[in-house]
């Protein structure tokens, strides 16, 4: 057995200090990632494939370096510890502050260990984070070096391929495979490595609903496959289950209910890309009695939620006791160019050189890399 | 030899050693040189680039009270086929009827509106604009080249580069791979004299190129061609690379320019977006993406921080170029190689180089592929752009 040593709290207040009351935020040194990844490896040895997590939860979609827009998901649906939170993956990538969105989801896993929870989207893995920008931003932000992106890609090795909520439903990063019935041959996987080609492990992260199709077909991703209703009403009849959560797709609204809310997509990264201009969501599930009141599942349940907060017509297509929280891009990604205040990017809080105690190495930090064609 | 048009010869990674070696590297490298040649310390133009193509609606008010001179304010919207654009009006038929060529594109576009309803991205009706395209330029491009007899074979390779300019209509995006065809192109016509290179001005070269960025980025716009280059934030730009060079060739010799630490402000912007391609690129940015300049393109942020000379900023951009663009496989697995204008052949032995091609990739139009990286595939339903597997791109589906 792996005996973990954990990091004093205090510690992990500091690490979130740094990342959360900096504009920007201060990236870790690459010292303390590591230290970071390896406490939390440790602790990720002992989770279940798919853990069972309970209700009230927040599930958040994918991310993709969007660190601004993930503050805000903490301003709308409340922060940890107060609000429980799934993540379903895709944390970097794309964005900007891939470094610091993946910084801080590690510290807050491991400062609250029972209320964040991260599970693996295609993203986390070496060979799309190669390709995608993770790789280029740390080499970019940590001086040529690709440590903290190996150790960073290391852990991913170590997170969880879903969870149950309440036992009922089913969430994952992508979609279901036609290997795999039963939830035991997920809980089966030896998930301690890099997501494969192909196999059960590889479309539970690439796989996409389609409405069109009633079975499986091969997706045009070239990875996962499309799954049709047949597939989800057999897999969730099999196992027990109401429905299946997930993300990996982008909806312009932000989420997007197929099959009557039998399976719902949740995205959060809002103007992604900083043009697409779509809203993105969190999806609040307050509880899981579906039986309790009027029987029926995705009829009327403003009985028994706060008021106000869902309509008695259901226009997001969920089940009873779930709620998305649609939510735009936050005000850091607007201060635009036309209002000129970051028309050349000019941040005036970029001197990182302050006299605390990470202070020296970013006093030491070159300038970024990615210039060498040019010197 | 068969009159079938240029083919597709690099599969895989390792068909990238063969393309260094080839008549065909070698010759895009010639034309780019040439191109450089021609537009150092050049302007373009006035009355070919769209200044409304590359401003925010709102701000177009200020953008026209700049020193210009002679520009015809109201003309440059619509499509300015008109005597409007320079003094002197002696270009020959060829580079007047490529010219009118992308006017006669841009009317497609107006009679192609986008399909309207719940979709983001790439918008369906970019694939009629295509099929209007193929149906209409063989006969247009002939009428404006009016080749010889024998050169039906060079008409029909000359054709593939410029339809394939457009970007692709299979998976609607476009990228720099499709930036490299218009080069192609232009270097054909060169090649060929269809263009008289000792005549040619920097200003015509301008001018060509400045037309097509104006149709493609119309195209991107109007059709939303997809966004995400394969590094997000960390590429150089979401669709073009070229049009950095040609624009920092531009700068780089001329007395007037504008200091490369300048070039981000909103008024050196708005002076130099209509005569200068570099910053009417970076206009384009700013027309399409919100947010901090630094966070959404870092990399041409930094070089406006650590760079001071545009010679230099021009040699990064060719080192770049080498490298991201006809260095990876991503792109230029769809430049393909015809008899005549560009060869799969070895430059020193004058041999035809090696083709493997993979019995699964025939059909290169049935592919998931990428250009300028990650263009994302399209879903069957609803459109929506999405990630594809790295070890898919340029593949057709997996087997399985």
């Amino acid at each position: 057995m792996t005996v973990s040593f954990s990091i004093p709290t205090s510690d992990l207040d500091y690490c979130l200090e740094q990342l959360l009351d900096h504009k920007p935020p201060k990236i870790l040194p690459p010292e303390t990632v590591q230290q970071l990844c390896h406490t939390l490896k440790t602790q990720l040895l002992g989770v279940p494939n798919i853990m069972h997590l309970q209700s009230p939860i927040s599930v958040v979609g994918d991310i993709h370096g969007q660190y601004h827009d993930l503050l805000e998901i903490f301003q709308i649906g409340g922060s940890p510890p107060t609000t429980n939170y799934l993540f379903l993956g895709d944390y970097v990538d794309r964005g900007y502050y891939s470094v610091e969105t993946i910084s801080l989801l590690i510290t807050l896993k491991l400062r609250y260990p029972d209320r964040v929870f991260l599970i693996r989207g295609n993203h986390e893995s070496r060979t799309i984070t190669t390709n995608y920008g993770f790789y280029s931003e740390i080499l970019n932000k940590y001086n040529g070096s690709a440590d903290v992106w190996s150790w960073i890609t290391d852990l991913f090795d170590y997170l969880p391929l879903g969870a149950t909520i309440d036992g009922k439903i089913f969430a994952a990063h992508g979609g279901l495979s036609p290997s795999c019935q039963q939830l035991d041959q997920i809980r089966a996987i030896d998930r301690f490595k890099e997501i494969p080609h192909d196999g059960i492990m590889a479309d539970l992260v690439w796989s996409d609903p389609d409405t069109e199709i009633m079975d499986f077909k091969l997706s045009p991703r070239g990875a996962g496959y499309l799954f049709g209703l047949d597939v989800i009403n057999k897999f969730c009849h099999d196992n027990d289950l109401v429905q299946m959560i997930r993300a990996h797709q982008l909806c312009n609204e932000g989420f997007t209910s197929y099959w009557n809310g039998k399976c719902l997509t949740v995205w959060s990264a809002p103007n992604y890309c900083y043009r697409c201009g779509n809203k993105a969501s969190i999806l609040e599930i307050l509880h899981s009695n579906y039986d309790s009141k009027n029987g029926s599942k995705t009829s009327d349940n403003s009985f028994d939620d706060p008021p106000g907060k869902l309509r008695s017509s259901n226009p997001q297509g969920v089940l009873p006791g779930q709620y998305f929280n649609i939510f735009e891009a936050s005000p850091e990604n607007d201060e635009d160019t036309i209002s000129g205040k970051s028309v050349n990017g000019i941040n005036t809080d970029i001197n990182y050189a302050g006299s605390d105690f990470f202070g020296s190495y970013f006093q030491e930090r070159p300038k970024r890399q990615h210039i060498e064609y040019f010197l | 030899m068969s009159a079938t048009g240029p083919t597709k010869k690099i599969f895989d990674q390792s068909d990238l050693a063969s393309f260094r070696r080839s008549l065909a590297y070698t010759g895009l490298h010639q034309v780019l040189g040439k191109v450089i040649e021609k537009v150092r310390s050049q302007d373009v133009p006035s009355g070919y680039l769209d200044a409304t193509l590359v401003t925010r609606d709102g701000v177009r008010a200020i953008t026209r009270t700049k020193l210009e001179g002679p520009i015809k304010e109201d003309v440059v919207a619509d499509s300015p086929v008109d005597s409007g654009r320079t003094p002197e009006d002696n270009h020959g038929p060829v580079f007047d009827g490529v010219i009118a060529l992308f006017d006669k594109l841009q009317g497609l576009i107006d009679e192609t509106p986008p399909l309207k309803g719940p979709r983001r991205f790439g918008n369906m009706a970019c694939r009629e604009w295509h099929e209007k395209v193929k149906a209409n330029i063989g006969p247009w491009l002939q009428q404006v080249l009016n080749p010889a007899d024998n050169q039906s074979e060079l008409l029909l390779e000359l054709k593939y580069y410029l339809e394939n300019s457009f970007g692709s209509q299979v998976r609607l995006d476009y990228g720099t791979g499709h930036e490299l065809s218009y080069l192609a192109f232009i270097g054909g016509l060169i090649d060929f004299k269809f263009l008289d290179y000792e005549t040619l001005t920097g200003a015509q070269v301008l001018a060509l190129f400045s037309k097509y960025y104006d149709l493609v980025r119309r195209l991107i716009l109007d059709y939303n061609l997809e966004p995400a280059g394969s590094h997000g934030v960390w590429g150089l730009d979401d669709h073009f690379h070229l049009i950095y060079i040609l624009g920092a060739a531009q700068f780089s010799t001329s007395n007037i320019s504008p200091p490369v630490s300048q070039v981000l402000t909103g008024q050196m912007v708005n002076t130099y977006k209509s005569t200068n391609l570099y910053v009417n690129a970076i206009a384009f940015i700013f027309k399409i993406k919100l947010g901090p300049f630094n966070e959404h393109s870092p990399i041409l942020y930094d070089i406006h921080t650590a760079v001071h000379l545009w010679s230099k900023v021009l040699q990064g951009l060719l080192k770049m170029y080498e490298v991201e663009v006809l260095g990876k496989f991503p792109v230029v697995q769809h430049f393909w190689f015809g008899e005549i204008l560009y060869l799969w052949k070895d430059r020193q032995t004058g041999r035809e180089l090696p083709v493997n091609p993979r019995s699964d990739d025939k059909e290169d139009s049935e592919e998931v592929g990428f250009i300028n990286g990650t263009r994302g595939v399209n879903t069957t339903r609803s459109n929506i752009s999405m990630t594809a597997a790295p070890w898919a791109m340029g593949r057709s589906q997996p087997k399985r």
